[in-house]
């Protein structure tokens, strides 16, 4: 009455040459898992083709599984009234574990053994590689699952791809439709929220658990609904509980308040965060700028820029300013003039104010030899329209604004020996020592920085899915140097290459990140003075050393600037713009000096 | 393997055409006594007829003592099987109604049919093969 | 259990359409079952929904003594099913195919189905979707012959298939009737091959039944009459009821006669017709009985 093992080995014949080919990928794509970095490192050639067959494989694996499920299901169809098995004597209950079991065994369990194997050859262990099962099982099903239900709904393939198309193409046109609207029409994005929840977008770990809590939804409706449509083969049914049940998800989903997968925040009691921190703009560099926004294409916008200073953080830390929010002119007057949207994100530069003596103060007793000297970034403070700035220009009173700050400590993250092959695990990370590489003017040293992302490790810090802007602050948020231990002397990575990325993964974040990265250190440079060369006996008590920008926390300000007027014209100096070009010139060379062609 | 002879006619119910073609086969001493006779089965697959057919044909000719089933043997022409002298010519009755009728539709007198029969009985003594 | 299929003002529609209405069927065991009708007289959806492939709408039937709604492995384990609108395994062999059925059927008997292959000149290593139409309903019911079915249900099977192919289908099938247990449903909507084989004739169009008779009582029943009368009779007025469609031309007169009883009939006739002549009395083919059935009730015709 269960299991037929006849009806599984017919389905075995009947798609076996696609079970090679799937086989075949599944193998492919581990074993460059595996062994894709060694080769991508020692041939520069395949660096260029590992991402490109990665993202292909896992394509071909998608595309694989829209063929293989129906192929599988509609042998014995559910809908219509010509198949074969309906006068034969094979149970329904049978027929639908019997289909389960093959779907489940070949589709879902063995890339998910493939991946584990990844995973354990890669040096992952312990209680992460079972924190990967669910997750990976949650990953393959939910691909798996809607076009396992267009299947039982479809009588054939030609049906099954005429209605998925449709469907695909009815999506494609709805999103296409409402992008337009909301270019065209800001005022209906909060409408527009129902459909996207974009209220989600910078909370990473909110979003993930909403995603999850989706996913098994999915999952769970969609073993109700084939389970049904086994037993019952009431078509319209199916469909009714179907539409139904998607739109009980697009209600539940917002909503969503439940951040049940938020990492372990930062234990704050090991940490002091200054209650006397104070916020301030420099007075000397402000600039002024024009913005175009997409609709009136006549108006023109102002913006104002300018660098914002902090004070009063305790050694080791620094802050980040989030967003500003309620920005405004108060004038003696009574008038306020309020500004519009003002954006935060930016390129933070490694400057020397801010993040200099954070650093030097985490390493202490080692001396940084080669620190940095960039210039603060700007950042956005004012924007408003033409008109209004010309009619307040100059004019003096209070700038206000409620700012969001998020606060950094520099951490020792790794230290590794450097030495080839060195390798240092910590938490969820790993920093593997491939190579070290004599230069004319310092060394390079090629590591491999391998990271799980696992979506139930609660100690890792989720990445959005909608996250556009990846890594635009790795500059600070990572620091790679070398230290002599001997002599306490330390030197920055002039410059950091990325050798290739990303590895096993379809479409969604990757769980196993491994990326190879060049650091190019050199003793010659025009910041500092004459150092010491980086030569063997330097190198032979070195180690790598990695330190994390940790956040702890955030703290909420408001910038009150007396005296404050808009300004008629920038005021930045001649030489921050002559600063600025000599560093890109600077790295021009560099970049010639280390890759000759 | 069917060992009499017949020629089904629509219009005429199966059951009384095989009855009928069994008796003629008897008295024109294709069927002897103590021949074996097609089983159930053989009827219904080699004629096409259906198997409840062929089963009443032989019921019913059992009851009227035209077969007898021996066990272990089959069913078998009998003895008594052969013909009484007013079966005989009861059968031979309906024959030569039938032949008169037809004649006189086709305007065929009395001595064209006498010439007929004694070509025929002649053919049909020589083993009824040419 | 007396009755292979049983059915209880059976209905089925589709949305407006009133496929089957009303139906009211039995078919004993032991019996061959005949169940004509033109195209789109209901006669798959019948089946169909006796076979819970479809739900009915309304009435019940049953099965080998189970309601349709239940049948299950055991049931069909027993049930043989040909349909021309049936798919099949198109990228199986016949060997892949018939080695899979079997594996279904406790019953099955490997030294039938090698006959009944070998009879039916099926080319075992070859695909079933590049056999021809005939071939592959041979396939088809080799499939559904081998573990000798207590039941078979054909829906129109002979379709488009020469003679030769329906002979041997019709010599396959009478292979089934050595076992103890069966009982074959045959619908269609050509009466010539289940003339001599059906025991018992139901007649269905648009979806209701018109007549279900044993074919042996209704050709008994039925006869032609053919006389020459010698007065001119108005054929219309002070005819029987159950004399079908009267014809006159000059002095001959045709008419069917649908409950004739021997020696009655004869009386009735001189009644009617003093001095009439030349009557002939002629039985009539099953065929013959169906034509004077759909144009007596506009039944449209096969």
């Amino acid at each position: 009455m269960n299991f037929i093992p006849y009806l599984f080995k017919k389905d075995f014949l009947r798609i076996k040459s696609l079970l090679l080919v799937w086989f075949l990928l599944i193998l492919a794509q581990s074993a460059l898992s595996i062994g894709g970095i060694n080769l991508a490192t020692e041939f520069l050639e395949f660096q260029m083709f590992l991402p490109l067959f990665t993202k292909l494989f896992s394509f071909l694996q998608g595309l694989m599984i829209i063929v293989i499920v129906p192929l599988l299901i509609q042998d014995d169809s559910l809908v219509g009234a010509t198949a074969f098995w309906f006068t034969r004597p094979i149970s329904r209950k049978g027929l639908l574990i019997t289909k389960s079991c093959f779907i489940f065994t070949l589709l879902v369990a063995l890339p998910l053994i493939a991946e584990m194997s990844v995973l354990v050859t890669n040096g992952v262990t312990g209680h992460r590689i079972l924190l990967a099962v669910p997750e990976i099982l949650m990953e393959k099903l939910v691909f798996i699952i809607p076009f396992l239900i267009l299947a039982i709904l479809t009588p054939q393939f030609s049906k099954y791809a005429l209605v998925g198309i449709i469907i695909f193409a009815v999506f494609a046109v709805i999103v296409i439709i409402s992008s337009v609207i909301m270019m065209l029409l800001p005022k209906t994005i909060k409408i527009m929220n129902i459909f996207y929840n974009f209220e989600l977008i910078g909370n990473p770990s909110l979003e993930a658990s909403c995603r999850t809590a989706k996913d098994i939804y999915i999952i769970l409706i969609g073993f109700i609904l084939v389970a049904h449509q086994f037993l019952t083969r009431y078509t319209a049914r199916t469909i009714r509980w179907l539409v139904v049940a998607y739109l009980v998800m697009m209600c539940f989903t917002r909503p969503w308040n439940w951040d049940f997968l938020k990492e372990v925040p930062y234990d704050k009691s090991a940490v002091n965060i200054s209650q006397s921190l104070s916020v301030g703009f420099n007075p000397e560099g402000v600039i002024i700028s024009d913005e175009v926004r997409f609709r009136k294409k006549d108006a023109r916008e102002k913006s104002i820029s300018a660098k914002e200073t902090v004070s009063g953080l305790p050694a080791g830390q620094f802050a980040i300013l989030k967003e500003l929010k309620d920005v405004k002119m108060k004038y003696a007057d009574g008038t306020t003039l309020k500004s519009k949207y003002v954006s935060t994100s930016k390129k933070e530069a490694f400057s020397s104010e801010k993040f200099m003596p954070p650093l030097e103060a985490v390493l202490g007793q080692i001396k940084l030899l080669n620190p940095f000297k960039e210039q603060l970034s700007y950042t956005e403070i004012f924007s408003l329209e033409e008109s209004d700035f010309n009619q307040y220009r100059n004019k003096t009173g209070t700038y206000l604004a409620d700012a969001d700050f998020e606060i950094y400590k520099y951490e020792i993250g790794s230290r590794v020996p450097l030495k080839q092959g060195a390798r240092d695990l910590f938490g969820s990370e790993q920093i593997v020592i491939y190579d070290i590489l004599e230069r004319p003017n310092g060394v390079s040293v090629i590591i491999a920085e391998k990271k799980t992302n696992l979506l139930f490790d609660r100690e890792v810090k989720k990445k959005s899915r909608y996250n556009f802007a990846r890594d635009i602050y790795s500059d600070y948020n990572r620091v790679y140097l070398i230290v002599n231990k001997k002599r306490n002397e330390a030197f920055l990575a002039e410059i950091e290459s990325n050798l290739y990325a990303d590895m096993m993964a379809p479409f969604g974040p990757m769980r196993l990140e491994t990326k190879a990265k060049q650091f190019d250190f050199t003793y010659v440079n025009n910041r500092s003075g004459p150092l010491p060369k980086i030569d063997k006996e330097w190198l032979s008590d070195a180690e790598l050393l990695r330190i994390d920008a940790v956040k702890i926390g955030t703290q909420h300000r408001t910038f009150k600037i007396e005296n404050f007027s808009l300004p008629s014209q920038s005021t930045e100096t001649t030489q921050e713009i002559d600063e600025m070009d000599r560093q890109l010139k600077l790295q021009d060379k560099q970049m010639k000096k280390y890759y000759p062609e | 393997m069917i060992n009499f002879t017949i020629k089904f006619q629509s219009g005429i119910p199966i059951y009384e055409q095989v009855v009928y073609a069994v008796k003629k086969a008897i008295v024109t001493e294709q069927l002897k006594a103590g021949d074996r006779f097609p089983s159930v089965r053989e009827m219904s697959k080699e004629l096409r007829i259906n198997p409840n057919t062929a089963q009443k044909v032989v019921s019913h000719l059992v009851r009227e003592n035209i077969l007898e089933i021996k066990p272990g043997i089959g069913s078998t022409v009998s003895e008594l099987g052969v013909a009484t002298k007013a079966e005989r010519h009861r059968i031979l009755n309906d024959e030569v109604e039938k032949l008169i009728v037809e004649s006189k539709r086709l305007s065929i007198n009395k001595e064209e049919i006498m010439d007929a029969i004694d070509r025929h009985w002649k053919l049909d003594s020589k083993g009824g093969k040419e | 259990m007396n009755n292979a299929i049983e059915t209880r003002s059976l209905t089925k529609r589709f949305g407006k359409n009133i496929a089957v209405q009303n139906l009211n069927l039995t078919v004993p065991a032991r019996s061959i079952f005949a169940f004509l009708g033109p195209n789109g007289a209901g006669k798959t959806t019948t089946i169909k929904v006796i076979l819970n492939i479809m739900k009915a709408t309304q009435g019940s039937s049953t099965v080998l003594g189970v309601d349709s709604k239940e049948l299950g492995p055991e049931e069909f384990a027993q049930i043989g099913y040909v349909s021309e609108n049936q798919e099949m395994p198109e990228w199986m062999t016949v060997d892949q195919f018939l080695n899979y059925c079997k594996k279904m059927y406790s019953t099955w008997d490997d030294k039938f189905c090698n006959d009944l292959v070998e009879q039916f000149s099926l080319p075992s290593k070859q695909k079933l979707r590049s056999l021809s139409r005939g071939m592959k309903m041979k396939a088809a019911l080799v499939s559904s012959l081998a573990y000798r079915p207590k039941l078979l249900i054909f829906d129109e099977p002979f379709g488009g298939l020469d003679p030769l192919v329906r002979d041997e289908f019709i010599s396959g099938v009478l292979d089934i009737t050595e076992s103890e247990n069966w009982t074959i449903f045959i619908s269609s909507h050509d009466i010539d091959e289940v003339e001599r084989l059906a025991d018992r004739v139901g007649i269905i169009d648009k979806g209701l039944l018109k007549l279900v008779e044993q074919t042996e009582v209704l050709q008994n029943r039925f006869r032609r009459i053919e006389l020459i009368t010698n007065e001119a009779t108005d054929i219309k007025s002070g005819f029987p009821e159950e004399w079908f469609l009267p014809k006159q031309q000059d002095r001959a007169v045709q008419f069917v006669d649908s409950q004739y009883v021997k020696g009655k009939s004869e009386d009735n006739i001189r009644e009617i017709f003093p001095n009439c002549s030349n009557i002939e009395i002629s039985g009539m083919s099953l065929r013959e009985i169906f034509v004077v059935f759909a144009k007596k009730f506009k039944i449209s015709e096969l």
